[in-house]
C-alpha cells in the first residue's frame, strides 16, 4: 500500500479558497475605519487645501452665524469659520494621538519584554507598582503632572507617556510569560540562544500582534484624553484649534450657538471611532490569518 | 418492532456546507450503539441534531423518528420535555459541561424538578440515590460541592447522574471517556454499562477510538465525513469489515496478537466539508479505489445479515477477508 | 481561618499601597514650582511675612523631617488647612465627599442598569439588527470623551428641554439625586460603552459554553437556563469588568463635576491643583487610593461569593 496522501482532485480546490480569500480582507467596520482615519490624516496633512477660510482670521461682520451654505459648521464668537477650524485643529489631534502614544508603546513593549523575560523580583516590583497605579485614576494622575510641569501640548505628551507606558508593560508581560511557556522558547535556551536574541528573535514578533492592536485603541483614547486636558486648559492653548479647546470656547455659548462645540466634538467622536475601528477590524484579520 | 430512535436521512447545514448529510441509522431498545469515526466527521452534530442542540444558524434535514415521532417538527415545549426526560447526553468534557458556579446537587434536582416535579427535600433525597447509584463516595455530603472539587472521573460520574436524572430511554454519550485517564476510562465505560441494564436503556456511545466499542457495543456505525460508511454488529465489523474505510481503522488499531506487525495510519486527512470530494467521499484517500469511486457516491447497502456498506468494493473486501481467514 | 487571614493579608496590602500612594504624592507636590506662601499671601506680601507662612507650612524643616510630619497625619486624618479655603482638608473631604460617592454611586448603578440588559440582548441575539444597533450605539459612545457627552446632555435636557438643572448641587437627599441624575447619566454612558463591549464578548462566551449546552439538553425551559446558568456566570464577568473600571468611573468624575459644576472631591482636586494647595492634594490622594482599594476588596468579595473557585 502506498503512503502518500492522495491529492484531492484539482477541480475541486478553487472552490476551496475562494471564502478564504474573502477571510483575508479587512472586515468591513475596519475598512469604515480605515476611512476615517485616512480623512483625517488629509485634513491634517493639508488644511489649506481644503479648509474654506484661515482658521484664525477674525470677521466682525459674521459672528455666531448658524450653519450655512457658506459656513457649513458656523462662525464662533469672532466671526472665525468652525468647519475650517475643525478642519486644522485634526493636524493637531493626530499629533496628539501618534505622540501621547509612542514612547509608552516602545518603552512599555521593552520594558514588559525584560520584566515578562526575567520574572522573579523584578516582577513582583513590578506588579506592586501596578496595584499602586491602579488606585489612582488614570486622568487625575496626569492631571497632577501637568500640573507640576506647567500646561501645554509638550508637558502633557510628557505626563501622558509617564504613566502610560505602565499598560502596555503589563500586555507585553503577560504576552510573554505565556509565550515563554510554550515549548518554542524552551527549545531555543536549549539551543544554547542568548537572552536578548530569545525575546527580541522569538518571542516578541509572536506577541506583537495583541500590542498592535492595542496600540489603535490607545491612539482613539489619547484623542479623548487628549481633548479633554484641551477642555480643561492643560492641554494645546489657544489660539491653537484643537478639538477639545474648541468645545471649551463654545461651552458658555452652548444654548446661543450649540455648533461651536457640537461639530468639533463631531470630530472627536469621529476620530476616535476611526482608530478603533481600525484597531478591531486589524484585530480580526490578525486571528484569521493565524 | 420499531427502533426506539430511528434517523432518516439526517442532513446538517451550516452556512453553505453540510458536515452532515444523508445519515440513516437505528437504535434499539436495550441495544448500545457505537458511532464510530475520525474528528470532524459529524458524530456529535449528528448527536445535537437529534437533541436540537444546534446553533440556529444551522439547518437540519431529514427526519429524528423518535417511538415513531419525528423530533424535527415537534414544537419548543415538546422537545424540551423529550431532552432529559426521554433522551438525555452526556459530555466529552465533564468541567466545561458542568456549571462552575453551581453546586452538583442543584445541577441533579434543577432536572428532577423539570422533569419529575420533584421539589425540595424529595429532589435531594433522589439527587443523593443517583449520585450514589453511579459511584461517589459520600454521596449526601458532595450535594452542596462545586464541580471544581471533584475529580475528573468523578465529575464525569456526577455529569452521568445529571443525565440519567429524569430516567431516559436513551443516553447519548458524546465522548465521554476522551478527557479522562486510561484507567478511569475503563471504568466509566463499565459504569455506563451496568447503568444500561439497571435502567433499563439504550446507549449511543460516541467516540473516535475503535478499542473503547470492541469491549462495549452491540452494534457499530462508521461516520466518515458526515456519511455513514458502513453498519453492523461489532464482532462482524471488525471481523469482516466490508469497507475499506473501517478496513483502514482496523488496521491503524493497535493489536496484542499482532504486536510485531507495522501500525498503518490511514494516509491523508479527512475533507474539508466545504469542498467534498465527487463521488465517495473515502475515495481519495482509499486504496481500493476503483474509477466509479470517484463518480458517484455509493449508496448504503445490505452486503451480509445485519451488515450493510456504502462501498463499491464491498463484495470483493468480504472475499479477501475470507480468504485471509 | 482562612477568611479572616485572607482578610488580614489584603489589608496588609492596601496598607502597603496606600503608603506608597502618599511617598509619590508627597514627593509630587514637593516638585510643584511656585511657592505656596507666595500663592497663599499674593505676590505683594512682604518677606517676613512670607517666612512667617513658610515656616508655618514646615516646608522650611529637611525633607524627612517633612515626610515624617506628613505621614504621621495621614494616619491620624489630620491633613492641615487649606491654604487657599482656610478650613481643615479632613472638614473640607468630608463635607465634599458623599457627593461624590452618591454621584459615582448612581453613575455606576445606571451604567449596570444600562450595559447589562443592553448586552444581554446583543449577545442572545447575535448577529440580528438590534445587535448592530446595540453595537454602533457602543462604538459611538465608547468615542465620546466624558466632558462632550455632559455638554451634549446639557445642551439638549438641561437647557433645551428644561428636564434638568444645567450644574450645582440641591438642597437635600433627594433634590440631590434630581440634580445629580444628568451628571450621574453623563458618566453612566461612558461607563456602559466599555462596560458593554466588553460584557457582550463574555456574555457569547458564556452562551456558546459547553454547560449551557448541557443545561439546554437537560430538558431546562429557556427562560430558567438564561437565568440560571448565563446570568450566575454573567455576574462574575461584569464584578470584575466594573473592578478594572473603578479608576475610569473616578477620573470621569473629576471631568464630569467640573462641566456640571458640583461641589464634589473631583471639582475640589482640579481646584487644588491648580491652586497649588498642597495639603488638599495630599489628603484628597491618599483618601482616594483608600477608598479605591475598599471598592477593589469589596469587589473581590462580591466575586468570591458569585464564584466559588475564587478564594478557595
Amino acid at each position: 500500500m502506498s503512503d502518500e496522501a492522495v491529492a484531492p482532485p484539482a477541480a475541486l480546490r478553487p472552490a476551496a479558497t475562494a471564502p478564504r480569500r474573502k477571510q483575508l480582507r479587512l472586515p468591513a467596520t475596519g475598512l469604515l475605519g480605515g476611512a476615517i482615519l485616512l480623512l483625517f490624516l488629509l485634513c491634517a496633512l493639508a488644511p489649506w487645501l481644503i479648509a474654506p477660510y484661515d482658521p484664525l482670521a477674525f470677521d466682525y461682520m459674521a459672528i455666531m452665524q448658524p450653519p450655512s451654505w457658506e459656513h457649513p459648521f458656523g462662525t464662533d464668537n469672532f466671526g472665525r469659520d468652525v468647519l475650517s477650524r475643525t478642519i486644522w485643529a485634526a493636524q493637531v489631534d493626530l499629533q496628539i494621538a501618534v505622540f501621547a502614544t509612542l514612547f509608552p508603546a516602545i518603552f512599555g513593549t521593552l520594558a514588559g519584554c525584560l520584566i515578562g523575560y526575567a520574572g522573579g523580583w523584578v516582577d513582583a516590583l513590578f506588579r506592586r507598582l501596578v496595584d499602586v497605579i491602579v488606585t489612582i485614576p488614570f486622568v487625575v494622575l496626569v492631571i497632577a503632572i501637568v500640573a507640576v510641569l506647567g500646561p501645554g501640548l509638550l508637558n502633557m505628551y510628557i505626563a501622558i507617556s509617564a504613566v502610560g507606558w505602565i499598560i502596555y508593560a503589563r500586555l507585553m508581560r503577560s504576552e510573554i510569560i505565556a509565550q515563554k511557556k510554550r515549548d518554542y522558547a524552551a527549545a531555543g535556551r536549549v539551543m544554547g540562544y542568548g537572552r536578548l536574541r530569545i525575546i527580541f528573535r522569538h518571542l516578541l514578533p509572536n506577541a506583537a500582534s495583541p500590542l498592535l492592536v492595542y496600540w489603535m485603541t490607545d491612539m482613539s483614547l489619547a484623542i479623548l484624553l487628549g481633548s479633554s486636558l484641551g477642555y480643561l486648559g492643560l492641554g494645546a492653548q489657544p489660539p491653537t484649534a484643537e478639538w477639545g479647546v474648541l468645545i471649551a470656547d463654545g461651552k458658555n455659548f452652548m444654548t446661543t450657538a450649540w455648533w461651536m462645540s457640537i461639530f468639533p466634538g463631531t470630530a472627536i467622536v469621529l476620530g476616535g471611532m476611526g482608530f478603533s475601528l481600525f484597531g478591531d477590524g486589524l484585530a480580526t484579520w490578525l486571528r484569521r490569518r493565524a | 418492532m420499531t427502533p426506539l430512535l430511528s434517523l432518516r436521512g439526517l442532513g446538517v447545514r451550516i452556512g453553505g456546507v453540510a458536515p452532515v448529510s444523508g445519515v440513516s441509522l437505528d437504535v434499539g431498545r436495550g441495544e448500545v450503539l457505537g458511532l464510530v469515526g475520525e474528528s470532524g466527521s459529524g458524530k456529535s452534530l449528528t448527536m445535537r441534531a437529534v437533541l436540537r442542540l444546534l446553533p440556529p444558524a444551522a439547518q437540519v434535514t431529514g427526519q429524528v423518528l423518535w417511538e415513531g415521532q419525528d423530533l424535527t417538527t415537534l414544537p419548543e415545549g415538546g422537545i424540551r420535555k423529550v431532552r432529559g426526560g426521554q433522551i438525555a447526553m452526556v459530555f466529552q468534557e465533564p468541567m466545561t459541561a458542568l456549571n462552575p458556579v453551581l453546586p452538583v446537587g442543584l445541577q441533579i434536582t434543577e432536572s428532577l424538578g423539570e422533569h419529575l416535579g420533584l421539589r425540595g427535600a424529595a429532589a435531594r433525597r433522589r439527587a443523593v440515590e443517583l449520585l450514589d447509584q453511579v459511584g461517589i463516595p459520600d454521596a449526601a455530603r458532595r450535594l452542596g460541592a462545586y464541580p471544581h472539587e471533584f475529580s475528573g472521573g468523578m465529575r464525569q460520574r456526577a455529569m452521568i447522574a445529571i443525565a440519567l436524572a429524569a430516567g431516559p430511554k436513551l443516553l447519548l454519550a458524546d465522548e465521554p471517556t476522551t478527557a479522562l485517564d486510561v484507567t478511569i476510562q475503563d471504568q466509566i465505560l463499565k459504569l455506563l454499562l451496568r447503568l444500561k441494564d439497571e435502567l433499563d436503556m439504550s446507549v449511543v456511545l460516541v467516540t473516535h477510538d475503535l478499542g473503547v466499542v470492541a469491549g462495549t457495543c452491540d452494534r457499530v456505525a462508521v461516520l466518515y465525513a458526515g456519511r455513514v460508511m458502513e453498519t453492523g454488529p461489532t464482532e462482524r465489523l471488525f471481523t469482516r469489515p466490508s469497507h475499506a474505510y473501517t478496513l483502514g481503522l482496523l488496521h491503524s488499531l493497535p493489536d496484542a496478537a499482532q504486536a510485531r506487525q507495522r501500525l498503518r495510519g490511514i494516509p491523508g486527512v479527512p475533507p474539508d466539508p466545504a469542498a467534498l470530494p465527487s463521488g465517495c467521499r473515502f475515495a481519495p484517500r482509499c486504496a481500493y479505489a476503483v474509477a466509479a469511486c470517484r463518480l458517484e457516491q455509493p449508496p448504503l447497502v445490505p452486503v451480509a445479515e445485519a451488515q450493510e456498506s456504502a462501498c463499491l468494493r464491498a463484495a470483493d473486501l468480504l472475499a479477501a477477508g475470507r480468504e485471509a481467514a | 481561618m482562612h477568611i479572616v487571614g485572607i482578610l488580614g493579608r489584603r489589608l496588609l496590602q492596601i496598607a502597603a499601597t496606600v503608603l506608597v500612594v502618599a511617598v509619590l504624592v508627597f514627593g509630587l507636590m514637593r516638585l510643584l514650582p511656585g511657592d505656596a506662601a507666595l500663592v497663599l499671601l499674593g505676590e505683594r506680601a512682604s518677606d517676613e511675612a512670607i517666612a512667617r507662612m513658610r515656616d508655618q507650612l514646615g516646608v522650611n524643616q529637611p525633607i524627612l523631617a517633612q515626610f515624617w510630619d506628613f505621614l504621621l497625619r495621614m494616619v491620624t486624618l489630620r491633613f492641615g488647612d487649606s491654604v487657599t479655603l482656610r478650613v481643615p482638608v479632613s472638614s473640607l473631604i468630608a463635607e465634599r465627599l458623599p457627593v461624590t460617592l452618591l454621584l459615582t454611586g448612581m453613575a455606576a448603578v445606571l451604567a449596570l442598569l444600562i450595559a447589562v440588559p443592553l448586552a444581554f440582548w446583543s449577545a442572545v441575539r447575535r448577529g440580528s439588527w438590534v445587535d448592530a444597533a446595540i453595537r454602533v450605539f457602543a462604538q459611538v459612545s465608547v468615542s465620546m470623551p466624558v466632558f462632550y457627552i455632559g455638554l451634549v446632555l446639557l445642551i439638549t435636557l438641561a437647557a433645551g428641554l428644561r428636564w434638568f438643572p444645567v450644574g450645582g448641587i440641591g438642597t437635600g437627599f433627594l433634590e440631590d439625586l434630581y440634580y445629580l441624575f444628568l451628571p450621574a447619566l453623563t458618566l453612566a454612558l461612558s461607563l456602559s460603552a466599555i462596560l458593554l463591549r466588553n460584557l457582550r464578548e463574555s456574555l457569547i462566551e458564556v452562551l456558546d459554553a459547553e454547560y449551557v449546552g448541557f443545561a439546554t439538553a437537560k430538558g431546562l425551559p429557556r427562560g430558567l437556563v438564561l437565568r440560571r446558568h448565563v446570568l450566575r456566570n454573567a455576574w462574575v464577568s461584569t464584578v470584575t469588568l466594573l473592578g478594572l473600571h473603578i479608576g475610569s468611573l473616578v477620573g470621569g468624575a473629576v471631568i464630569t463635576e467640573t462641566v456640571f459644576a458640583i461641589p464634589g472631591i473631583g471639582r475640589l482636586m482640579i481646584d487644588s491643583i491648580f491652586s497649588r494647595d498642597y495639603a488638599v492634594v495630599q489628603g484628597l490622594t491618599v483618601v482616594l487610593a483608600v477608598l479605591v482599594s475598599v471598592v477593589f476588596l469589596a469587589l473581590d468579595a462580591v466575586q468570591a461569593a458569585l464564584d466559588p473557585r475564587v478564594g478557595t
